[in-house]
């Protein structure tokens, strides 16, 4: 099959085993298999269709218009088509690290070793917290953002559409050479990837780091692009304070996200450089600092949540009103309280170090930042809760998932309080309650926003309508679940449970069963989904042009939208909340 | 007459929840045994927050079920009611007000406990030494120039805790004690903690630390001076 990605992945694959055996046996194996991934990354983008492209942007030359299904597999710079790459991208690591979740979960459903040994587990504990990661913070801003900002603002494509293409791109290598960790010693450092853990064992720890290091620059393109996007690419009347507030939303994640990137880049990258050329950035034994590397990790990966809350956010105050009918209650509180959380975010991170052994006065700052960033992600939860108060509210799968994250995220924050203040945190970090809790925040704010988003932008994608039956069905079956699940989880940890351990004492066995049964109907309630979406793409009705009566500047378009979106460049004289369509 | 209505069945109803929660949380307590004195901060801390938290979901939580049931509407041509902002901007300037207080509050009654906590650890009766590596526990008794496997605590002393890591980072937990510490390799950390009910107990290691970290437990007797010291006294223990 002559197509872009398999092209790409095939050349990649290759050139990554010719240079790693061919460079082994003179170079240790660390470092040629560093130096064959860089290597094979360029030529995967090379072959994959960014030579291609390259060249054309060199000669002057115009994009050529790709039609059907292949689209999807090419090198395309047409920002709908990467959006609806990253979707798929983000729904297939979701299955991926939902299994590896149901693995654990069978692990965890008696007493005892069953299933896997602790070495699997370990594995699988970081693989589902890194894959979890990718998707929660690609999904929303690379799929929904790359295919709805340029729509919501007016503009033909976004602002650097190559850069786009490529950040898609890079996602890619860093699944494969995920998943490539697994067969190679795996990783036992969870998600987080201490240091000096993370600096010696086997080589999938190393492919893990550079996975990490790959998504993360993708996800800086991505930002680049959004925010040049959102400031240059306005139609004309666009003003700041007409912007939907989705935008707005995805407009402040990419600013967290071009604020704190680098710095956990830059913490992989010192990571690489203790396992590869012998430096001691970490390594205890040999002068490095245990304490540098968390700092560093939780200076990129506090905000990293916001990354992926803010659009979570953003998305259910778009829908919101338009089911209710009405307009967004408080929508400039709100947009001042997105750039409050950009900034509060940043000066949050040491309270994941508050048992860790840093000076002990470092405490009470971090304790009080913490605690104030719940002051502006209230006033969010205010406007979501004015905008339906005397609304008149169509009941639909995307309404109930979007105020269903008031009822998630209620969960999630309080219970955060508890982890901000350091009394009760040096009973609570590291046990079941802090991984409730951050299931809760997560999966109840970006997890529910893409589905909520699915459900309403899917006449938009397809036009097509999907069935609503049966989302009322997924949600229901989801939200029951999701809530089972990890409810008693909060109980298990603050009765000593810890994260990250393959088992525990007989006495809890009752709830853990009833925990891993619950984590298979979130499963089940999933695949309602997927047989949902596919259905309704081949046998759905035709949508009419705007079937929920939206006010913002997508649903002025055909569905699905044309390849260079509007003819004539719109003109916006109002919000798109003031007044409902 | 609406709108008390509605400000009557959501208060109430938020009443009763938060009664319910309350029950909820006292006939199933969230927290094990206390098992020493800085265990009885943290749960002063951990009952202070829970019984804020409680009203606060009681009162969301019912304000979005009421909504959902009664500005329900089938009628596709409907429009809610259009306003922006509250009449005054009262609700909005309220909300910011009470969450700021409550926040801030909050952060001063943490940071309280959290200097008691503090103070506390300065001065202790003894001192032991804690040796983790991956992935088992070791225990030096300076006063008796003794290593153990095993943690023996004299009850009601308090007792400094001296961390060290031989290789990778771990921590230092006993549910029943409460307090969280980790152990680095290249710096030595320390806790004091004052047990106060005997019994046998279990350290976990609560750091990731590597293959076995699941089972780097150890066992922690809470025991009075006379057996205490018979521990050292009785022949070798290992």
């Amino acid at each position: 099959m002559n197509l872009g990605l398999v092209r790409g992945i095939a050349a990649g694959v290759a050139a990554f085993l010719a240079l790693y055996f061919g460079l082994k046996t003179k170079l240790p194996h660390e470092g040629s298999a560093t130096i064959a991934y860089v290597v094979s990354l360029v030529v995967y983008l090379a072959v994959g269709g960014g030579w291609a492209a390259f060249q054309r942007w060199l000669n002057g030359t115009e994009e050529p218009e790709i039609h059907g299904p292949r689209r999807y597999f090419d090198f395309t710079t047409d920002h709908k088509v990467v959006g609806i790459q990253y979707l798929c991208a983000a729904f297939f690591l979701f299955f991926y690290a939902g299994i590896l979740a149901l693995i654990m979960r069978t692990e965890l459903a008696k007493p005892g070793e069953q299933v896997i040994g602790f070495q699997t587990y370990n594995t699988l504990v970081g693989m589902h917290g890194i894959g979890m990661v990718i998707v929660a913070l690609t999904a929303i801003i690379g799929g929904f953002g790359n295919y709805f900002v340029p729509l919501q603002i007016g503009a033909k494509d976004m602002a650097f559409p190559r850069l786009n293409a490529l950040s898609f791109w890079l996602v890619p290598p860093a699944a494969l050479i995920l998943i490539a960790a697994l067969f190679n010693g795996g990783v036992d450092f969870g998600w987080t990837a201490y240091a000096p853990l993370s600096t010696r064992g086997p080589m999938g720890k190393l492919f893990f780091l550079l996975a990490f290091a790959t998504a993360g620059f993708s996800s800086v393109f991505g930002a680049i692009n959004l925010l040049v996007t959102i400031i240059r690419m306005r139609a004309k009347g666009l003003t700041f304070w007409r912007l939907p507030i989705f935008v707005h939303s995805i407009g402040a994640s990419s600013a967290i996200t071009l604020i704190a990137t680098s710095v956990v880049a830059s913490s992989l990258f010192l990571v690489i450089f203790d396992r590869v050329l012998g430096t001691s950035f970490f390594d205890a034994t040999r002068g490095g600092s245990a304490l540098l590397y968390q700092h560093l990790f939780w200076f990129y990966s506090h905000p990293a949540v916001y990354i992926m809350a803010l659009p979570g956010f953003g998305l259910m105050l778009e829908i919101l009103p338009v089911f209710a009918r009405k307009p967004l209650f408080i929508y400039r509180w709100v947009v001042v309280s997105f750039w409050a959380i950009v900034i509060l975010s940043c000066i949050v991170w040491a309270h994941h170090l508050f048992t860790s052994g840093m000076w002990a006065l470092l405490n009470f700052p971090f304790m009080i930042t913490t605690e104030l960033i719940s002051v502006p992600t209230g006033i969010v939860f205010l406007s979501a809760l004015g905008t339906i108060w005397r609304g008149s509210i169509r009941i639909t799968p995307a309404f109930l998932f979007a105020a269903s994250i008031v009822a998630n995220f209620m969960i999630g924050g309080l219970t955060g309080i508890f982890l901000a203040d350091v009394p009760t945190d040096l009973h609570m970090h590291d046990t079941l309650f802090v991984t409730a809790h951050f299931h809760f925040t997560i999966v109840g704010a970006a997890i529910f926003a893409l589905f909520a988003g699915f459900y309403f932008w899917f006449p938009k994608f397809t036009g097509k309508t999907m069935n609503a039956k049966w989302g009322m069905v997924h949600f229901w079956s989801f939200f029951a679940s999701f809530n089972a699940t990890f409810i008693p989880m909060f109980w298990t940890g603050s009765h000593g449970l810890r994260r990250r351990v393959a088992d525990y004492s007989v006495d809890m066995s009752g709830v853990q069963m009833w925990i891993s049964c619950s984590a298979f109907f979130i499963f089940l309630a999933t695949l309602i989904f997927l047989v949902n979406v596919l259905r309704s793409m081949r046998k759905g009705a035709a949508a009419p042009e705007n079937p929920w009566n939206a006010g913002t500047l997508e649903w002025t378009l055909p569905s699905p939208p044309p390849v260079h979106n509007f003819n004539r460049p719109p003109e916006v004289i109002r919000s798109p909340y003031t007044r409902v369509v | 007459m609406k709108r008390l209505r509605a400000l009557v069945i959501i208060l109430g109803s938020a009443t009763i929840f938060s009664l319910g929660l309350g029950w909820l949380f006292s006939a199933y307590p969230m927290m094990p045994l206390a098992a020493s004195q800085e265990a009885v901060r943290v749960d002063r801390a951990f009952n202070g927050l829970l019984w804020l938290s409680i009203p606060i979901y009681a009162l969301v939580m019912c304000s979005l079920i009421y909504s959902l049931s009664a500005f329900k509407s089938s009628d596709d041509k409907a429009r809610g009611e259009e306003f922006e902002h509250s009449r005054g901007r009262w609700v909005e300037g309220l909300w910011l007000g009470v969450s700021l207080v409550l926040t801030l509050g909050l952060a001063g009654f943490g940071s309280y406990e959290l200097k008691h906590i503090l103070a506390d650890q300065k001065h202790a009766d003894m001192e032991i030494q804690v040796n983790a590596s991956q992935f088992s526990w070791e225990f030096f008794y300076p006063e008796h120039e003794a290593y153990k496997p095993q943690l023996y605590l004299p009850v009601n002393k308090k007792v400094r805790l001296i961390l060290k890591s031989a290789d990778v980072l771990h921590s230092f937990w006993v549910p029943e004690f409460r307090l969280k510490q980790d152990v680095l390799p290249n710096r030595v950390t320390q806790m004091v903690i004052t047990p106060t009910v005997k019994g046998d107990y279990q350290l976990r290691c609560s750091e990731l630390c590597g293959l076995d970290h699941t089972i780097m437990t150890a066992q922690v007797h809470v025991v009075d001076d006379e057996t205490y010291a018979k521990q050292f006294t009785e022949g070798e223990s290992w």
